[in-house]
């Protein structure tokens, strides 16, 4: 049997005794060997059955147990596991045992979740294909010679093949819903602040968030209610309450949805989806009217000036000699060390690094990095006067099909270009959910709802309309 | 436009050796051309939003401690050996 259940099932299933945790993870592990071709993961964790076995032994003592007790969960490899090498999917990282956890980790843990493996990404987070792994790419389960979406690529196939339960990605203009979408799962993008960063390795800290993704909006919701919160480690997190899974969605409220004018798919297939998602909601009592963003428009070229700019300082710190790997530093100066050392980046991250070191510097700035913060800015303000009179945001996730694999490596803008419909919710710091909810040509369409910040456990509630099971 | 000198120089401030410098060139001169769409955004007056943090909130600035990292170049007493500065 593939444990093809929700997370939710599962734990209920493995709490009452229905199935075992042992069996799960066994299962879970020989389906990781069925798909490995797909190459979802980079390290596993070799003591899951152990801790599974554990698990077990606890409830059959009538033992108490968490809420994630015995269920398989995946984990980004750019955010640190103890146990577990992190590599960020870079050579620059080879080998990387973190000293701590991330307080994410921590949280599932502590709930009794089993870590089954870390999963591939593009190097750095810096993608939306995970064709810039340095360990190579991930395919997609749909169609193997197209790409899974990133940069959480590793992630939602990993969920979508059943080889975890949940995956904690993460999502810095759009690399846990872009994947999500372009597989078939339901992947969420949490309010700035709301999920702890501590132990997520940094690539753009102003908007960056780690995000859930799973095979349900219940499981994100369970995932939610254990992960986020504030953290005395990181200042960035709201201080507020986890996301709470009895708050219920009224729906006798007719909520209004703006359906966002800039973020219209070409492609008259997905728009057809769009489309259909909106006579759902409008049947059930949805009020849904075009709106305008302008500034959506803007926005790409916006997230890569700040997000490159924040690249090029927070990739400073890999000299070799605070973070980095073991090289040999007899007959080197400090400064060709260094450089003989950064020589393991990728030349995606290189490009960045130098593109950052250049929009932000004397004689650039005001043209590049100040006027992207502007725009930023800008938008920020547009949002928020449209949710004064909207209560959510509606879109496709990614207005174009999963692309053939190394069809846009050799252009980075239009690459970019496939981020258009996702930046806007980092930017602005909002919540955004991808809910699986059509094929094209076999390949999924996911469609995004955003609302405004703090809303999350409404939005949550609310995405229930548009379904809960992956298709 | 940024020139393939421009590249070097920036290249060479932060660390970095860049093999085929045609190809970065390139590449980078069509991410920097991309980003010139900043310029019809029509937002020179825009105020930036800053969100400013209370010092009150911050954690209290105490050491945490972590297992060390291992690695090849600790000497016994676990100090990392490191090139000269020159």
């Amino acid at each position: 049997m593939i444990p093809a259940q929700t997370a939710t099932e599962l734990v209920r299933m493995i709490s009452s005794g229905e199935t075992t945790a042992e069996y799960i993870i066994g299962q879970t592990l020989k389906q990781i060997e069925d798909t490995s071709h797909l190459h979802a993961f980079l390290h596993m964790n070799s003591n899951a059955i152990q801790q599974a076995k554990e698990i077990d032994h606890r409830i059959q003592r009538g033992e108490k147990v968490g809420r994630l007790a015995g269920i398989p969960i995946s984990i980004k490899d750019n955010i640190c596991t103890k146990q577990y090498p992190t590599t960020c999917a870079s050579h620059m990282l080879d080998g990387y045992m973190p000293p701590y956890d991330a307080t994410v980790i921590r949280r599932i843990l502590d709930e009794d979740a089993i870590i089954i493996g870390k999963t591939n990404m593009d190097e750095f987070a810096m993608g939306l294909s995970t064709e810039f792994s340095a360990y190579g790419p991930t395919l997609n389960p749909h169609n193997t010679e197209v790409v899974p979406g990133g940069s959480s690529g590793g992630s939602a196939v990993s969920v979508a093949t059943h080889t975890s339960a949940i995956s904690l990605g993460s999502d810095t203009g759009g690399s846990v819903r872009n994947p999500a979408s372009f597989c078939g799962v339901v992947g969420f993008k949490p309010t700035y602040g709301m999920i702890s960063r501590y132990g997520l390795i940094s690539y753009a800290n102003s908007i960056e968030q780690i995000g859930p993704m799973a095979r349900s909006i219940s499981d994100i919701q369970l995932c939610m209610s254990i992960v986020s919160g504030p953290d005395v480690n990181d200042n960035t997190t709201a201080n507020s309450t986890p996301v709470s899974l009895s708050e219920q969605y009224n729906a006798t409220e007719n909520p209004k949805i703006g359906i966002i004018r800039q973020m219209a798919s070409k492609d008259t297939r997905i728009q057809n989806i769009l489309n259909k998602a909106i006579e759902e909601l409008s049947s059930h009592g949805c009020q849904c009217d075009e709106v305008s963003l302008e500034m959506v428009d803007y926005s790409v070229a916006a997230y890569y000036t700040i997000t490159s700019t924040e690249v090029a300082s927070n990739l400073a710190r890999y000299d070799n000699i605070r973070y980095g790997y073991d090289m040999d530093y007899t007959g080197y100066e400090y400064h060709q060390y260094v450089t003989k050392a950064r020589a393991r980046f990728g030349a995606e991250v290189k490009r960045r690094m130098i593109a950052g070191g250049f929009v932000p510097s004397a004689g650039y700035a005001g043209r590049y990095f100040l006027k992207a913060l502007k725009v930023k800015s800008r938008l920020t303000r547009e949002i928020n006067r449209t949710f004064e009179e909207y209560d959510y945001l509606i879109s496709v996730t990614v207005p174009i099909l999963p692309f053939r694999i190394g069809e846009k490596i050799d252009d980075p803008v239009s690459m970019f270009l496939v981020d258009i419909n996702t930046v806007t919710a980092n930017l602005t710091g909002k919540p955004a959910i991808s809910i699986p909810y059509g094929v094209v040509d076999g390949l999924p369409v996911g469609i995004q709802i955003m609302a405004n910040s703090m809303e999350d456990a409404k939005l949550l509630q609310f995405s229930h309309i548009l379904g809960d099971d992956t298709q | 436009m940024i020139t393939e000198d421009d590249i070097k120089q920036v290249a060479s401030m932060m660390r970095l050796d860049i093999e085929d410098k045609d190809d970065y060139t390139k590449k980078v001169q069509r991410m920097l051309e991309y980003f010139d769409v900043l310029d019809s955004a029509g937002v020179q007056d825009e105020a930036i939003l800053v969100q400013h943090i209370n010092i009150s909130q911050l954690r209290a600035d105490k050491h945490i401690p972590h297992d060390t990292i291992q690695c090849k170049s600790q000497d016994k007493r676990g100090h990392l050996r490191v090139p000269r500065l020159s």
